[in-house]
Order: structure tokens, then sequence, then C-alpha cells
């Protein structure tokens, strides 16, 4: 009976060790780092049609993050009422003008230092529209402590689905004309975003916005990610995230 | 109990949820388009990446990282972020004193079904006709969920 109970109280002990010796609870801590989404919000602003001859009007609609700080951001916009969905940065064509050529509606989202972000667009068409959006905050690698907005949503990070796994994420400086090649050694074209600072002639202008094709000055191969400042006179700020994601 | 509800008070440990990759590609033949005079001369293609690969119907809200290679502009490998717009010009000769240059444009967009890559070839100058290259356009689509 004796041998009995010391047996029994050797298993609880041996179990009780395997729950609370770190090294035998077998979850898998993620290897990289992930976007941390900080906040999303979805809205919508009008914009009147533009003029003749390519003149354009502007339509925007801000919001203010309380977090002291700008952030960086993915986002989408649609003009007719969500059936389809244009990436930030993209443009809208719709007709030509007889002297400006071909005539679109832009979208873009800028940060601001000061927490303020905005949606807008600007359009050269000859429609007005009503632009829906929907941003995603995303924390900068810089980022200050912040509360993140507040959502209704559950917490939605689960082991069963597969995240944007970040491998290198920096901020940069490059000199007027000035670029930099960032190797990563992946031997393999990866997954990249890149935000630069504003290239307003205000000095005290901080203000992030996303950029891309041929005026981004990035470019990426299976080894290195090239960066270059398109500015001959003022320097930039890059922030560049590439993932392990191929 | 840790009661785990709670922690659905903020986001903040959400990422960007990783959904499917795919290659892509679109060929614009070469033609000749016309000086712009009214009409703008253009051609374009549309390359499709179906959003529901993997089974799964998707909304239209997905979030997406385009990278592509223009192989008139990119060397063979090297991408860039589609990131929403491409525009150049690419300066082809000049004639009378004037540049004969053609002009690319590309962006992205969601419907119902499919992540469309539009690509289009244009002559935007009135002065000269110009015939570009054949233009091969190649890359792939990271979609990605995101939490809308």
């Amino acid at each position: 009976m004796l041998q009995m109970v010391l047996r029994l109280l050797r298993g609880i002990t041996k179990l009780l060790m395997s729950v609370f010796d770190p090294s035998k609870i077998q979850i898998t801590v993620p290897q990289f780092p992930m976007d941390q989404i900080i906040g999303v919000k979805t809205g919508s602003y009008t914009v009147a049609a533009g003029g003749p001859g390519g003149a354009a009007t502007d339509g925007s609609d801000e919001f203010q993050t309380n977090f002291g700080d700008s952030c960086l951001f993915v986002g989408l916009f649609s003009v007719d009422n969500g059936v389809s969905w244009y990436t930030n940065g993209s443009i809208f064509p719709n007709g030509v003008d007889p002297t400006a050529g071909q005539l679109t509606l832009s979208f873009a989202i800028e940060s601001d230092v000061d927490g303020t972000v905005s949606a807008s667009s600007q359009n050269f068409t000859r429609s007005a529209y009503t632009v829906l959006y929907k941003i995603a905050l995303l924390a900068k690698p810089d980022q200050l402590p912040l509360k993140p907005l507040p959502t209704t949503d559950i917490l939605s990070y689960k082991s069963n689905l597969n995240y944007m796994k970040i491998v290198l994420d920096n901020v940069i400086t490059l000199p007027p004309s000035g670029s930099q090649v960032i190797p990563h050694n992946l031997g393999y074209v990866p997954n990249f975003l890149f935000w630069v600072g504003s290239d307003e002639s205000t000095p005290s202008d901080n203000r992030i916005l996303f950029q891309g094709g041929a005026n981004s000055g990035a470019v990426i191969d299976s080894e290195n990610l090239t960066l270059t400042n398109s500015s001959a006179s003022r320097s930039r700020k890059v922030y560049y995230r590439i993932y392990a994601d191929a | 109990m840790l009661d785990f509800t709670k922690l659905a008070a903020t986001s903040a440990a959400e990422g960007l949820q990783y959904y499917d990759v795919q290659p892509f590609g679109a060929t614009l033949a070469s033609q000749t388009l016309p000086a712009f005079s009214g009409t703008l001369h253009q051609y374009s293609a549309t390359a499709s990446v179906p959003k529901n690969r993997l089974g799964i119907a998707l909304t239209p809200t997905i979030l997406s990282s385009i990278l592509i290679n223009f192989d008139n502009d990119q060397s063979a490998g090297q991408f860039i972020n589609l990131a929403g717009q491409y525009q150049k010009n690419f300066t082809v000769g000049s004639s009378g004193g004037f540049p004969v240059f053609y002009e690319v444009t590309a962006y992205a967009y969601n419907d119902a079904n499919n992540l469309n890559i539009v690509t289009t070839v244009s002559n935007p100058s009135a002065v000269n006709a110009v015939t570009p290259p054949t233009i091969n356009v190649t890359g792939k689509a990271f979609l990605y969920l995101g939490p809308f």
C-alpha cells in the first residue's frame, strides 16, 4: 500500500515537473516577427468632378489616431460601393480629355507625425465619386509607445493561419540622389513593402507616404533590395520591410 | 483561470494573414500607335489572379502586394513593388527635334473573384506615331486577408 502511494506521489511530482518545466512546454514561439496592426479605420469621402483640360479636384477624409506619432499603413479604395477595390496608390482611369489625355482618379493614404491619417483622391475625370476606404495601421519599427485603437473584433491571432513573416524591418535615411543596397540573402525574390517620407518642401513635414511603381526607387532580386532616393535636393526617410514569404 | 475573452480588447497582436501567392504574366504585343489627336491610342493586357484557388471564397477586400517585372524596364530577375500605380515614359528616338516615346501604366484592383493587374501602353504625344516593343509583364501576387 505504501509503495502504491509513493509511486502515485512520484507520478504526480513528475507530472507537475513536466508542466512547470518550460523546456517541456511544446508551444512553438514564432521565429519571425509579424506586422502589428494598431488600428483599423473604414470611412468615405466625396470628390467633385474634375474640370475641362484635365483640371483636378481634391477629396479627402482624415482622422486622428491619438498616437502622437506617424505609423505605417495598408489600404483599399472603392468607387463602386464596394464591388471592386483598388490598392492604395492606385488609379481609376475614366475617360480621355482632348488636350490632357487619359483622365484618372487617384487614391492615397498619408500618416502625419501629429497622429493624423488621411485618405484622399485627386480627380482628373469628369465624374464625381463617393470613395469608400479601408485602412489598417501598422506599427513602425521605431514606433513610440502607444495604445492601439480599440476594436470590437476578437483577437484573431490563430496558429492555424499563416502570417506575413518579417525578416528585415528597418528605417534608413537616404541622402539626395543617394541609394543603398540592403542584402537579404534569401536566395529567392521575397515580398517587400516600403514607405517613404514626404518630399514636401516644409522641413518639419514628417508625413509618411506609400510609394511604389516607376517612381519608387526600390528594386528587389534574389539577394538584395536596392533603395534609391529620386529627389536630387532632399534626403528621405525610408521604411522597408522584407518578408520571408515568397 | 485566465479569461481569454479579455484578450479581445484590442487588435494589437493581430497581423496580416498570408493567404496565397501566385505568379502571373501578360504580353503586350508590339503595335503602332498614332499620335494623340484628341483620341488616346493605346492597348492593354490584364493578368487575373484567382482568389479562390485554395477553395475559400474571399471578399473583394483582400489586400495584396504585387512584385512585377516589365522586361522593357527591369532586368531579368529584378522586381519592383507595383504598390498601386506604375507610370513611366520610354523614349525610343526622335523626329523633327521631338522625342518619340511611349508610356506604360499599370495598376491593380480586386473584384469578386480575381485580383486584376492591368497594363496599358499608350502614345500621349501629339507629335509622333510610335511603335513600342513587345512588353512581357511577369510577377507574383501575394494575397493576404488583413483585418477587414
